[in-house]
């Protein structure tokens, strides 16, 4: 993707970061994965570091802060507001989509049960994002 | 589902091309004869319909052959003929749609899995033949599922939140295992609950969650050392 920028994926379930990992060895992304438990640290991660990722890869369902409470906070934050978040869920419901859409994202994926749909959504990301470019802070 | 069905006469296939133009979900593929056919190419299909006589091969030779596929046999006879035996059934010519329906729903019962069976393709795709971490994955999914399954035992007096939360925990755990069905199951449940339908909506479908559900905790136990 975009040079060689981390990548965030916000998610709590351990098992999702395995899979976005394992995908990434496999269609040699080479971004380094940055991967928080959930919004509010992904978001106190974001405020600490100077280089921003280029991408974050951000689940709906999770503790403490969920997805769209972490969108708002993101998208009120003219620092943040830039980074293109791809949502990557297993919601496949209107009311999230929407709700997504409206704070913005770049897109909004459903994680496909088996793996090889999985990859090739990993995989559309990625090509997506080597494509397009960025807004450098 | 994707079928082979051979017929040598052009009138019956005409027929049956009519009484499968509505189908949706098969995939049919046509000959007039079987002579040439390799037996692992017929059994790469999920289901056979053949005519009783084709002008080069009996059904009976044809079964000679090791075929695995399920086989439904087409007749012109009004007294059926032919040995049953091993078929799905013999069915009488023109087929129609509801015979087809009929037929197409014995193939798809014998390819159903058992949803309780889980797999663990993804599991070792993702550990990498690294049995440590795969027994430590195992275990901690189990006593996952466990616990959200215990919640949702008690789906009555959970609010509407939480079960929210507790469906949509599972149905990524058992997708882990390829469980679709189940999967799908758990999915319609918790969008019922995000779309405002009332909790008692989806209790019915949640006691079959929970009772499927142990089912898969029985099968996973084996996995684990």
């Amino acid at each position: 993707m975009n040079v060689n920028k981390n990548i965030l994926l916000v998610d709590d379930d351990t098992v999702e970061h395995m899979k976005v990992s394992r995908a990434f060895k496999k269609l040699n992304i080479t971004n380094p994965l940055i991967h928080k438990e959930d919004g509010l640290k992904a978001k106190e991660y974001l405020e600490s570091v100077d280089e921003l990722p280029g991408l974050i890869l951000l689940d709906l369902n999770m503790p403490n802060m969920n997805g769209l409470e972490f969108l708002e906070c993101v998208k009120a934050d003219d620092r943040l507001k830039v980074i293109p978040i791809v949502v990557l869920t297993t919601s496949n419901n209107d009311k999230d989509r929407v709700a997504s859409y409206k704070h913005s994202v770049a897109g909004y994926m459903v994680k496909p049960i088996r793996l090889e749909e999985y990859e090739r959504v990993i995989e559309t990301i990625k090509q997506y994002w080597s494509t397009s470019k960025i807004a450098e802070n | 589902m994707r079928l082979l069905y051979f017929e040598d006469d052009a009138i019956d296939q005409r027929l049956f091309k009519r009484a499968c133009k509505n189908l949706t979900d098969v995939e049919f593929t046509f000959y007039d004869s079987c002579l040439g056919l390799k037996e692992e190419y017929i059994n790469s299909y999920d289901g056979i319909i053949i005519d009783q006589y084709l002008r080069d091969c009996s059904v009976v030779q044809f079964q000679d052959k090791n075929i695995t596929t399920p086989m439904a046999v087409l007749s012109a006879s009004e007294t059926l003929q032919g040995s049953e035996d091993g078929f799905l059934g013999v069915w009488q010519k023109p087929i129609k749609e509801n015979v087809l329906q009929d037929i197409l729903k014995k193939i798809k019962a014998i390819h159903k899995k058992p949803t309780s069976v889980v797999s663990l393709e993804y599991i070792n795709d993702l550990t990498q033949g690294d049995e440590a971490e795969k027994q430590e994955l195992l275990e901690s999914i189990y006593q996952s599922i466990e616990e959200n399954n215990q919640s949702l035992e008690n789906a009555n007096s959970l609010a509407v939140d939480a079960l929210q939360q507790c469906l949509h925990k599972q149905k990524s755990k058992v997708g882990i295992f390829y469980l679709e069905e189940l999967h799908r199951t758990i999915d319609q449940a918790e969008n019922k609950l995000k779309n405002g339908e009332a909790k008692k909506s989806v209790l019915p479908s949640v006691v079959e969650i929970v009772k499927e559900t142990r089912n898969i905790l029985v099968d996973l136990k084996t996995h684990i050392k």
